[in-house]
């Protein structure tokens, strides 16, 4: 990476008062995307994921807030932004697509009015209704719905699952973001759908140069779209790197258990092993690796805070038994 | 709602409404005493005219007989006549709807006004000092009797300071021509501004009084739809989009949470009739409601009949549009 | 919800008492409600006059407080110079027991109902919804207030007819929550186990909806009161020279100008109670139904 990144994150600490404590959701974590690339997040539920890029969106909702750490996109440090400015940025230079359209898209509004809203709340179009109405058509058109002048004035529940889906990514583009952060894109679809909106999510990053956050639990979703991926653990990335690389010879040895408990259709004679145990409790981590308590290569030394290493090449794990 | 389904809902109302003559014709069948004599009072009518009258008035047929002539009566809109007016009752309650049709939709609107937006303000500042203050104003609301709440009203704003007359639709001086009975629309009609404004001081407090509860309960019912339509995703998402707040609170949320708050204003329109009697007997107001209190007392059967029947009826078909209210907000059941 | 009422009604209760007594506003209205039933029951001991015996010398004479009021009639007396204190605790015991009167025989007879027409469903549970949907037909007042012009005043009287209306809607209720639990795990193997109607009614599904039902009954008795109160204050509940509180705001409204506390105070009354009960049963609805919450 030569060029300075579009978004980098450093030290982030994101952290939710709860009757057991203070949660860290997030707890040091250093990320980087560059622009036009795509970049892979991979973690069970509760890592840290989604709440690490809904501090970058500023979508954080109090009592959580970002305690540490800067966000910076384009160069600028958009963590202490005031509202106002963060709001511009929201659904303009970065945009966002949720899980499940279904509940993301407001049942009480057509499709048009909820992606010219999107336009309007961000003048990005020359010209009065007319012209808005020509763009979301246009809009639709390019996520491949088919017959976007009358599907236009339809609500959400009109569509199916993956039209909606289309619909919302439609909205996130409206605008033209320079990052869109897609989380968990195809959780909620059927698998023939699924492939279809990482295509399309592909297409049009391809066409449009943006770069690309794909946060997922499913190691097999990353592995084929992305060019890099961080995998997070307990609030933290433990490892990340060239996606590839990462998958071929993982260094870290969550991403090892991650990797042996999804089917290999390469090798489907190889045994599916899941991690055992659970994820640890988040208002009380073990000190030292937070995955020691999972870990089946655990020993001693394991018990110390551990950091991110650097291991050259563009990769890093979080893990004393890894030699630089 | 499409035409089939709402023929449908139609259809269910028929046994509902033959339930509630049948109950509105048994009360009065099984009042103990004798309607003619009643009628009569002490005036000195031979055992033979009053023989007479009882065939005129059908008493003498069987029970269902009687029951079938009263539905098709009732159905043409003929209730015999009053007692104590000595004219068709439909005449004497028709006179007094506009009075209560103005009465009820001030303090409906009224309501609507102060609960809805409460309610919003309440759920955006969640347990703030406001949504506390909002919770314990509600929780009076609801548990304050309204005709002790319109005694204390007149006592502070009419006798004390004032403000308001303390009873009637309109002062005397005022004359206004009648062309829907509803004084704030015919005085409007009429180009009286200054009797519009007399109107609307005479309605100020009997409104209040009415529609203070169902403020309280549209507040409460408004806050928790808000506060569930503000946990959704579509909020994140309209958020992540970078509309303003105002726009998120007041469009996306309000939009879905309106839907519970219309559906039990339509109904509670229902429970402000019922309410009627008692604002309407504390306020002086020549309305339905009065007319059916003041009935009870003279024994005025006919017109206690035919009011409970018109309430009734008018409280079922109530629910009925708040039923059309509902799928109509929410696109998600119109079919 | 489902998989914890068919776990064990005993531990839900339990845990739903415990968080009742972590809510200190709702404690406290249990404590008022609980000093109005005192009053209620020990009315003729507590009460320092008779509350119907009047002394037309202290006709309107203001409370202890104000200027001409003295210490054996501390609230004042009213228009025929009956002493108010006396007259609000008699009152208690009107409104308490047409309340709890009301309430009992209503959600015994709405449950009963209630529970035949979810788990037997077929002709009869089609007949109770016919009667419950014309019933619903009228707005409340307006049934209570034609249904007693005809019967007459009295509290034998409010009593039937409140109950005439108000089993409905303990019926709904139960009815839904029965319907719900007639496809759960716990009363099919209670079938399954040939167990008799009677066990699975009142031993397996009552146990479980206990505690929306005491909810309800609750929320419903303070809306009783109220209704008592407006029936009384027509002049069609409780008749003189009893006292009710809606009666005796009737009977001060003339006065309202020179002698405010004769209606007033018995105002105050209702509120208090109304109010308490309506902050214990919304601590109660969050205590024992979280689900009701909305």
């Amino acid at each position: 990476m030569s060029a300075a990144p579009l978004l980098s994150i450093r030290g982030l600490r994101t952290v939710f008062p709860t009757r057991q404590g203070l949660v860290r959701a997030v707890d040091g974590v250093d990320l980087d995307v560059a622009a036009g690339e795509c970049l892979g997040v991979v973690g069970e539920s509760g890592s840290g994921k989604s709440v690490t890029f809904q501090s970058v969106l500023g979508l954080v909702r109090p009592p959580g807030r970002i305690e540490a750490g800067e966000i910076r996109f384009d160069g600028r440090d958009i963590a202490g932004l005031p509202a106002d400015a963060l709001r511009a940025l929201r659904g303009g230079d970065i945009a966002m697509t949720m899980q499940d359209a279904l509940t993301a898209l407001n049942p009480a509004f057509t499709v048009e009015t909820q992606i010219v809203e999107t336009l309007r709340a961000h003048r990005r179009v020359q010209g009065g209704a007319r012209a808005l109405r020509a763009t979301a058509v246009e809009l639709l058109a390019r996520v491949g719905i088919p017959d976007p002048e009358s599907r236009l004035g339809q609500y959400p529940h009109q569509f199916s699952g993956g039209m909606r889906q289309r619909v919302m990514i439609a909205i996130a583009i409206a605008c033209r973001p320079r990052l869109l952060i897609a989380d968990e894109p195809t959780t909620a679809l059927d698998v023939t759908i699924q492939a279809q909106v990482l295509d399309l999510l592909a297409a049009m990053r391809a066409e449009s140069g943006m770069g690309m956050v794909l946060i997922s639990h499913d190691l097999g979703v990353v592995a084929s779209h992305c060019d890099r991926v961080a995998v997070m653990y307990g609030g933290q990335v433990v490892e990340s790197g060239p996606t590839r690389a990462v998958i071929d010879a993982p260094r870290h040895p969550y991403t090892r258990g991650l990797l042996r408990s999804r089917p290999d259709l390469a090798h489907p004679e190889r045994p599916i092993v899941p991690i055992g145990g659970q994820i640890p409790d988040p208002a009380a981590p073990p000190p030292g690796c937070r995955f020691r308590p999972r870990c089946p290569e655990a020993g001693p030394g394991c018990d110390a805070p551990v950091a991110l290493r650097d291991l050259g090449a563009g990769r890093a794990a979080r893990c004393v038994r890894v030699a630089a | 709602m499409n035409p089939i389904a709402l023929a449908e809902r139609l259809l269910q109302l028929i046994p509902v409404l033959f339930g509630i003559s049948a109950i509105v014709f048994s009360m009065m069948a099984l009042t103990p005493g004798d309607p003619v004599d009643v009628m009569l009072g002490d005036s000195l009518a031979t055992p033979a005219q009053r023989a007479a009258m009882r065939q005129d008035m059908g008493l003498d047929l069987p029970m269902h007989e009687r029951f079938l002539r009263f539905l098709g009566n009732a159905v043409q809109g003929e209730f015999g006549t009053s007692f104590h007016h000595r004219r068709p009752v439909a005449d004497v309650i028709a006179e007094r709807i506009p009075a209560t049709i103005e009465l009820t939709l001030a303090a409906m609107l009224l309501a609507l006004a102060i609960g809805v937006p409460l309610g919003v303000l309440a759920a955006v500042r969640r347990d703030g000092w406001f949504d506390r203050l909002a919770t314990v104003a509600t929780l009076l609301g609801v548990s304050m009797p309204g005709f002790w709440f319109g005694i204390l009203a007149i006592l502070i704003f009419s006798v004390t300071l004032g403000l308001f007359p303390v009873a009637g639709r309109i002062g005397y001086s005022s004359e206004v021509p009648f062309v829907t009975g509803m004084l704030l629309v015919d005085t409007l009609v009429a180009g009286k501004p200054k009797a519009f404004l007399e109107a609307l001081r005479h309605l100020a407090l009997p409104a209040t009084t009415l529609g203070l509860a169902m403020a309280a309960l549209l507040a409460r019912v408004t806050r928790s739809a808000m506060i569930d339509a503000l946990r959704q995703d579509y909020i994140v998402f309209a958020e992540a989009k970078g509309l303003s707040r105002a726009r998120i609170v007041l469009r996306h949320a309000l939009k879905n949470a309106l839907i519970p708050t219309v559906t039990v204003a339509a109904i509670e329109t229902g429970t402000l009739l019922g309410g009627n009697m008692i604002v309407e007997t504390v306020f002086g107001w020549p309305g339905l409601g009065r007319l059916v209190v003041e009935a009870i007392f003279t024994r005025n059967y006919p017109i206690v009949q035919a009011a409970v029947l018109l309430y009734a009826v008018t409280y079922v078909l109530l629910n009925l549009v708040a039923d059309i209210l509902y799928t109509m907000l929410n696109p998600r059941v119109r079919l | 919800m489902s998989a914890l009422a068919a776990a064990a009604p005993e531990t839900r209760f339990a845990a739903g008492l415990h968080a009742l007594r972590a809510n200190r506003a709702a404690m406290l209205s249990l404590l008022i409600v609980a000093g109005f039933a005192v009053l209620a029951l020990l009315a003729p001991w507590i009460a320092p006059h008779d509350p119907t015996e009047g002394d037309l010398l202290r006709r309107l004479q203001p409370p202890a407080w104000m200027e001409g009021g003295e210490a054996a009639y501390p609230l004042g007396c009213d228009a025929l110079g009956r002493d108010i204190l006396s007259r609000l605790i008699h009152g208690t015991r009107v409104s308490m027991s047409i309340g709890v009167a009301v309430v009992l025989a209503a959600t015994a007879i709405g449950a009963l109902l209630g529970l035949l027409a979810g788990y037997l469903r077929g002709g009869f549970d089609v007949a109770i919804s016919r009667v419950v949907d014309v019933l619903l037909g009228f707005p409340y007042l307006i049934f209570a207030i034609g249904l007693m012009a005809v019967m007459g005043p009295g509290l034998a009287n409010i009593v039937l007819v409140l109950v005439i209306k108000e089993w409905v809607m303990p019926c709904r209720v139960v009815r839904a929550e029965t319907l719900a639990a007639r496809e759960m795990d716990y009363v099919e193997a209670a079938r399954a186990l040939g167990e008799t109607t009677a066990h699975i009614l009142f031993r397996e599904i009552l146990p479980n909806i206990l505690s929306t039902l005491l909810v309800v009954a609750t929320f419903r008795m303070a809306a009783i009161i109220i209704i008592e109160a407006s029936l009384s204050f027509l002049g069609l509940g409780v008749q003189p020279p009893a006292a009710s509180w809606g009666s005796m705001i009737a009977d001060g409204r003339q006065f309202m100008l020179d002698a405010w506390w004769v209606s007033t105070l018995p105002g105050l009354a209702i509120l208090a109670l109304v109010l308490a009960i309506n902050i214990a049963s919304q601590g109660m609805r969050d205590a024992f139904d979280p689900g009701l919450r909305a």
